[in-house]
């Protein structure tokens, strides 16, 4: 039997290319932002490990990445390029969540907002070699009010992120009783049978 | 070394908070979800300092919320 065209199929084909990102491409693309996300943790993760077990001082603990390539922190490339594409990640995938998964996504994307705002100044400061708010090195807004905790900052930002982010993807493929039975676009959903 | 990260500093909370909380808040919301479907679907209300039976999951074969089945 021919499959009738719903009102989010309409919806997606309206969108176009952002349409199948949020339709028949939605689960790929999220496997792909949780990779990006698991690389980004991985480089904190290490410098966290190069600062508090190795006794690194925290200039010289540049992550995994980091320490083959320093210019890649020195520069603030590598931790901007990671907000960035969380971001665009965030933002591009949000049409595909709804209800309550939407609201959780929405929570993280505005968290990512900050986060690249921060990242944004730190990148400026490094591509012009002119820190600001009186620093000798780039520094972003929170970091006024803990000077020396850019490491801790960061993985808190990042965790924040996260939280929001994995309660979505759970109510995103296990929707809550009351959102059961809608129909998505997408293929994430795990309590529907997937069609013949 | 892993003694040191543990008691010198609170790092490893950072990533343990970042996959616990999450699951903590699942599991808080899918509770109150089955909760309120319990009442709203005529099931017996659990009383005060009545534990509220976890219903499987509608999983599978047969399974489905009524919303889902409704619909």
């Amino acid at each position: 039997m021919a499959a009738h065209p719903t009102v989010i199929d309409l919806r997606t084909q309206r969108l176009g290319r952002l349409g199948r990102l949020n339709g028949a491409w939605h689960e790929r693309a999220l496997w792909l932002l949780g990779a990006i996300v698991l690389a980004h943790w991985v480089e904190h993760l290490v410098q966290a490990v190069q600062i508090w077990a190795l006794g690194y001082q925290k200039p010289a603990a540049r992550g995994f990445l980091g320490a083959a390539w320093p210019w890649l922190v020195t520069s603030e490339w590598l931790h901007y390029g990671f907000a960035v594409v969380m971001l665009a990640g965030l933002a591009l995938l949000l049409p595909g969540f709804t209800g309550r998964a939407r609201a959780f996504w929405v929570v993280a994307l505005a968290i990512q907002v900050w986060h690249l705002l921060e990242h944004q100044i730190l990148f400026i400061q490094a591509q012009t070699h002119t820190p600001w708010f009186g620093a000798a090195v780039p520094t972003s807004v929170l970091q006024q009010l803990w000077p020396a905790a850019r490491p801790e900052l960061h993985l808190v930002y990042n965790t924040l992120v996260t939280v929001p982010m994995l309660v979505a993807l759970w109510f995103h493929m296990y929707p809550p009783l009351p959102e059961r039975g809608r129909v998505m676009a997408c293929t994430c959903d795990r309590t529907t049978a997937k069609a013949a | 070394m892993l003694a040191h990260l543990v008691t010198d500093s609170s790092v490893l909370w950072y990533p343990l908070v970042a996959l616990g909380a999450p699951a903590l808040i699942v599991a808080a919301l899918t509770r109150l979800d089955r909760a309120r479907h319990h009442r709203a679907g005529g099931g017996p209300p659990a009383s005060a300092g009545q534990e509220v039976e976890a219903q499987p999951e509608p999983h599978g074969e047969g399974g489905g919320s009524a919303q889902a089945r409704a619909l």
